[in-house]
């Protein structure tokens, strides 16, 4: 990418047709804008030419999510995560945590958003929060942090239980 | 609104990975969906705490060991060591370890699962033993001859308060191969893994302190009669090189097949040196070990 293109700025329309001015420096988080200008020559163009239609997220997430790589587009490129370690989830950062004190709806869309422009750290940090509501609960406490429906047989539920009985002293 | 429940299993899968064991189990308890997907991920078995009276244990999967630690209640210190462990690379045949616990958890052959998963590809025989004190022999009801006192079971699916020894043994991959057949699979593909899957309901190993054809009978009659789905198809049975052993194991083994319904086939297999019984139905393989009053087979194990 030339510095020209770093310095000019790409238009993202959401899915209720809400138009977004970005930088492409802030964007380039976005692994799957990356590929669509570059795919289609349209890196080196001056003109910010029509808008990209971003028409899995609406313009409230599209809004948080442009917040979210604003911020952080001069972090180092994060580390792919594909091996199968387990992850920390204590390692967020104090502006993220902030940023994720949202309700749930729009937590999810962030992270379905995050993935659907393969923004690594997005993903990452939304999914260790839903990961930290998650920890420390007892089934039933997720349950209803989370609005599970119980579908399990009481039978089921007491051999779960028994399953499970292992690490719950 | 979009929840953890309707996002796509890949995004769930992303935050389930964050999980420690025990809160992933916990997100597993709350419904069907989540049950099932709580147990494809990997630290569903890597890290395990064993925990029954005073003693915990917990077990870590590396590559190639497992590494067991204790931990008494009322003690500040957590001994770790490893436990018998045995890994012959030059053979690249024989992996086994020996656990002792008082009490045995499901959790252990999730464990010995892992296990496989992660080294078949170079694995060929694989020993796990869980040793407990033999506290009753009457096992699930059953009471056993006394020449069957050391009469062994394994359940996956709960942990058995009489658990002797669990003895397994993948004799080779030939072994397998209606396995791998059915699974309509190929032979470099097949992993343990879904090998266990096939029977992961339940398991059942029995040893035989002493081999005698009227052992060998009032086994098979048992294994027949408590121990079988009506769909029982096959029994594959092996009694190494000896003619007449094998012969003994094949009249016996006949004696029962003509009681069994669906035309329950026998087959021999061709491995040398082979002293398993292997029956098989459609979900469940089983491999029956006979060995001497010592615990050894043939092969000296």
């Amino acid at each position: 990418m030339t510095d020209a293109a770093q310095e000019r700025s790409i238009k993202l329309l959401s899915s209720d047709n809400e138009t977004f001015q970005v930088p492409r420096n802030v964007i380039r988080l976005s692994n799957t804008i990356n590929t669509l200008l570059q795919d289609l020559g349209l890196d080196d163009e001056e003109d910010a030419g029509d808008a990209i239609p971003v028409q899995n997220v609406t313009s409230t997430i599209l809004k948080k999510v442009i917040a979210w790589c604003q911020h952080h587009h001069e972090d180092p490129v994060a580390a792919d995560d594909s091996d199968s370690r387990e992850k920390r989830t204590d390692d967020i950062s104090s502006w993220d945590v902030e940023f994720l004190k949202v309700d749930q709806g729009t937590l999810f869309e962030l992270i379905l958003a995050a993935n659907y422009l393969d923004i690594k750290g997005l993903l990452d940090v939304s999914c260790k929060t839903v990961a930290n509501m998650i920890k420390g609960k007892s089934p039933e406490e997720i349950r209803r942090t989370f609005n599970i429906k119980n579908d399990f047989t009481p039978e089921e539920e007491e051999q779960i239980r028994k399953e499970n009985a292992w690490c719950e002293d | 609104m979009t929840c953890l429940s309707n996002i796509p299993p890949e995004m769930r899968w992303k935050i389930m990975r964050r999980l420690d064991t025990k809160s992933l189990l916990r997100l597993g308890a709350t419904c069907r969906k989540f049950w099932g997907e709580s147990q494809k991920q990997p630290q569903y078995y890597n890290r395990v705490w064993l925990m029954e009276r005073r003693k915990i244990v917990r077990l870590i999967l590396n590559s190639n060991k497992l590494i067991l630690e204790f931990h008494k209640i009322g003690e500040s210190k957590t001994r770790v060591k490893c436990v018998n462990l045995a890994w012959s690379s030059a053979r690249q045949k024989v992996f086994w370890t020996e656990i002792v616990v008082e009490n045995v958890y499901d959790c252990v052959l999730r464990i010995v699962k892992e296990f496989l998963r992660r080294i078949a590809g170079n694995l060929r025989e694989f020993y796990c033993f869980v040793q407990q004190k033999l506290r009753s022999r009457v096992i699930r009801g059953l009471q056993l001859p006394k020449n069957l006192r050391n009469l062994a079971s394994f359940e996956i699916d709960g942990c058995s308060q009489q658990i002797d020894m669990v003895k397994w043994k993948f004799v080779d991959f030939k072994s397998l191969a209606n396995v791998r057949n059915r699974l309509n699979i190929s032979y470099t593909t097949i992993s343990f893994e879904q090998l266990l899957e096939l029977r992961a309901e339940k398991i059942e190993i029995y040893r035989m302190s002493i081999l005698t054809s009227q052992n060998l009978r009032d086994y098979i009659e048992m294994w027949a009669e408590n121990r079988l789905h009506s769909n029982f198809r096959e029994l594959r049975v092996s009694a190494g090189k000896s003619r007449s052993s094998k012969m003994e194991l094949v009249n016996l083994a006949g004696l029962q097949i003509r009681s069994l319904p669906y035309g329950t086939k026998l087959l021999q297999s061709k491995v040398n040196h082979s002293d398993w019984l292997s029956i098989s139905n459609y979900a469940h393989f089983f491999w029956i070990r006979v060995v001497d009053e010592n615990g050894r087979g043939p092969d000296g194990y």
